[in-house]
């Protein structure tokens, strides 16, 4: 099977002459469809600065990332438009839902920057939001809706339009747990039965446990990888643990 | 570092922030100047004694109304310094925090409005000097006589009374920033830009039911005044003006819900590019500002109707009694006057509500940019929010408007034949300096909060 994303020799450096910091330096790794892969790291590890890369809000200083084969470092600014809006799909922190529109909106709007065609908009959205469960806070403004349900019409903004790599990042940090299991569940549910690939930035090591694999970043560099393999979530949470612990104990 | 030096640096590094506060105080205070200093100009021209009392009688009327342009001036830089201060919660707030107390805050207020207070007075002063010699010649041309030689006309009690009058609203801005920290908590201003805004939105059905209302309302206060003319009595007038501030005030409280449901049915308008986020803007916008641009079209009217209508009267008034000069030049004078401070007080109240959200805007550009939308997408879309924003209130003003021009017109055709459609030109010139001025500067710094990724 062909890797939907490549990542060689990353490397990323902050500063000028006198005053450089390394925040990555040759991360490589690959990614394959249908995959759900977890990046966890200490703050200051270089994880949010390897998401910023991938998603083109940051440019890379060396290395390459091929996304279905292209190299998205090389992109001009309106190809990163393009880019932006048909292979990558965002899912943030503070979910990021434009408080001006109803969730319906929120949704819609994904597609239309995409240049959909108008008529397929209103079943796409609609069918998008009865996977997701949110059918019935569709006509909402964001304030009307609860964390967990923002997040959930979040991921159903950055799964519509299909794209190729679906970028998350600590999208359980500002929900209560019980919100944050039902949308770790649906995010499981969307790699199962919707085929996406999830890359999702956390420091939280239930929420990383959902994931199919993880990648351990220190000091801007790749520190070990764990797979889950056919073990449970709960095995795997453990193991997680154990990681951290080597890894150096404190993440955040 | 001491406080007033904290304030010029807030002023020097903040002046794009100033800029539409700055240029509105500035023009509010030349214009002041210019309509007081009219008693002065008296001194360049050849009048006859005669003359010279109808000149000062129409000083006289000025400075009258002067009274009452210099309260719509102090609203609006009130209103102006309401929402900067608005937009510099979280900034106060971690002076606050960094242990400064309110009285220091308050301190560095005052010197911030006592430096931009001066530099506007002193730079309105200047333009307002250059201006008063247009209207010196002006003056000149309506009472028919020459100019007894060129000297520089200086009003020193037009001068005195715009600083007096001037002083006074910044004081009044001074007492209400102070008021204003005093009952602030720390932990609102904190988190003030954190805040998200709640609005209301009337229900669809209602919207429709309001807007047909509101459209009855203006269409027969429209019939009233046309059918019965404003020459017999006062009361058509009466009637259709009540009629009329009601429809305009339901029109916009009425309008976006409706607007945005019709639009929501085109599929084809509504799901292109960021039509959506533009029309969610827009309704937000016009739901929370629905009074102001109420108030907004009202000004409007009152200055297009009084330029058009003013001169045209003037003018022929002229063409009977040519000797009436002084009747003349007040009729011109008044309304050009309330004219153009309505206009300026107009476009700058549109401006400032759409430059207070720039902030808020920033955040949904970064967010519509990660979602794919390219530079041109974004800068299209805050285009046709802000032309719409300052469109709709000019367009029913100018409806309005037409209906006055009509009744007037009645009695001015009576009096005389005159051309009005001269006196709407230069109705059009002065709103496309005025309002288009400020619509460009509004465009044009709303799309630098675009290029600051």
């Amino acid at each position: 099977m062909q890797p939907i994303m490549q990542v060689k020799n990353l490397e990323k450096i902050y500063g000028n002459r006198g005053n450089i910091t390394k925040a990555l330096s040759g991360v490589s790794f690959e990614v394959f469809p249908g995959e759900y892969v977890g990046v966890m790291g200490a703050s200051g590890s270089g994880k949010t600065t390897l998401l910023n890369c991938v998603s083109t809000i940051d440019r890379a200083t060396a290395g390459q990332i091929l996304i279905e084969g292209s190299d998205i470092t090389k992109l001009n600014s309106s190809e990163v438009a393009d880019f932006r809006c048909h292979k990558l799909g965002f899912i943030f922190q503070d979910y990021n839902l434009l408080d001006t529109l109803t969730a319906y909106e929120n949704i819609a709007l994904a597609l239309t920057i995409a240049k959909t065609d108008p008529g397929k908009v209103d079943g796409k959205v609609k069918a998008i939001a009865e996977k997701l469960g949110i059918t019935e806070v569709l006509a909402k403004y964001p304030v009307q809706m609860s964390g967990g349900q923002k997040q959930r019409v979040a991921s159903a903004r950055a799964i519509v339009t299909d794209p190729a790599l679906i970028l998350a990042d600590e999208p359980t940090g500002a929900l209560d747990s019980k919100s944050a299991r039902a949308l770790l569940e649906s995010f499981r549910k969307m790699v199962q039965d919707l085929k996406s690939t999830i890359l999702m930035v956390t420091h939280d090591p239930f929420s990383a446990s959902y994931c199919d694999r993880i990648l351990f970043i220190r000091d801007g560099k790749l520190f070990t990888e764990l797979h889950r393999g056919e073990e449970d979530r709960k095995g795997f949470f453990d193991k997680i643990i154990e990681v951290m612990a080597v890894l150096g104990g404190e993440t955040e | 570092m001491s406080t007033f030096a904290l304030a010029f640096r807030n002023v020097r590094k903040s002046y794009r922030d100033y800029a539409v506060y700055f240029l509105t105080i500035l023009i509010g205070v030349a214009m002041f100047y210019v309509f007081n200093s009219l008693g002065s100009s008296a001194a360049m021209l050849k009048l006859s004694k005669n003359e010279e009392a109808m000149l000062m009688g129409v000083n006289e009327i000025m400075s009258y109304l002067s009274v009452f342009i210099s309260m719509i001036l102090a609203f609006l830089i009130l209103y102006a310094n309401a929402f900067l201060i608005r937009r510099r919660k979280k900034e106060l707030g971690i002076y606050m925090l960094l242990g400064m107390k309110k009285q220091e805050i308050s301190c560095i207020l005052v010197c911030e409005t006592a430096i931009v207070g001066v530099i506007s007075l002193v730079v309105g002063l200047a333009l307002g000097i250059l201006l008063s010699q247009e209207l010196a010649l002006l003056t000149a041309k309506l009472f028919k006589v020459s100019i007894a030689g060129f000297s520089l006309v200086f009003s020193t009690p037009a001068m005195w009374k715009s600083i007096m009058y001037f002083g006074i609203t910044f004081v009044l801005v001074m007492l209400f920033n102070a008021s204003n920290l005093g009952r602030q908590s720390l932990v609102d201003m904190i988190y003030a830009d954190k805040k998200s805004s709640t609005f209301h939105t009337p229900c669809v059905g209602i919207s429709a039911l309001l807007f047909i209302v509101s459209i009855i309302l203006i269409g027969s206060g429209y019939a009233v005044i046309i059918k019965n003319g404003i020459i017999d009595s006062n009361r058509p007038l009466l009637i259709a003006i009540v009629l009329g501030t009601i429809g305009t005030f339901l029109f916009f409280y009425s309008f976006s819900g409706l607007f945005l449901k019709l639009v929501r049915n085109m599929q084809n308008i509504y799901f292109k590019g960021l039509n959506i986020f533009t029309l969610g803007q827009l309704n937000n916008q016009i739901n929370t500002e629905h009074i102001s641009m109420s108030f907004v079209c009202l000004m409007m009217f009152l200055a297009i109707s009084a330029i058009s209508t003013g001169s045209a009267v003037s003018k022929s008034i002229s063409h009977n009694y040519a000797n009436e000069s002084g009747t003349i030049a007040g009729v011109t004078y008044v309304s050009l006057y309330i004219g153009i401070v309505f206009i300026l007080t107009s476009a700058s109240v549109l401006a400032i509500s759409q430059l207070s959200r720039s902030s808020d805007n920033r955040y949904r550009y970064a967010l519509l940019s990660k979602l794919g939308a390219d530079y041109n997408m974004l800068s299209g879309s805050l285009l046709k929010q802000i032309s719409f924003y300052f469109a709709l209130p000019l367009v029913l003003s100018i409806i309005h408007s037409i209906v006055a021009i009509i009744v007037v017109s009645k009695i001015v055709y009576m009096i005389g034949d005159v051309n009005i459609l001269a006196s709407c030109l230069v109705t059009v010139v002065i709103i496309a300096v005025i309002y288009g001025g400020y619509f460009l500067m509004t465009y044009l710094s709303a799309k630098r909060v675009l290029m600051q990724k």
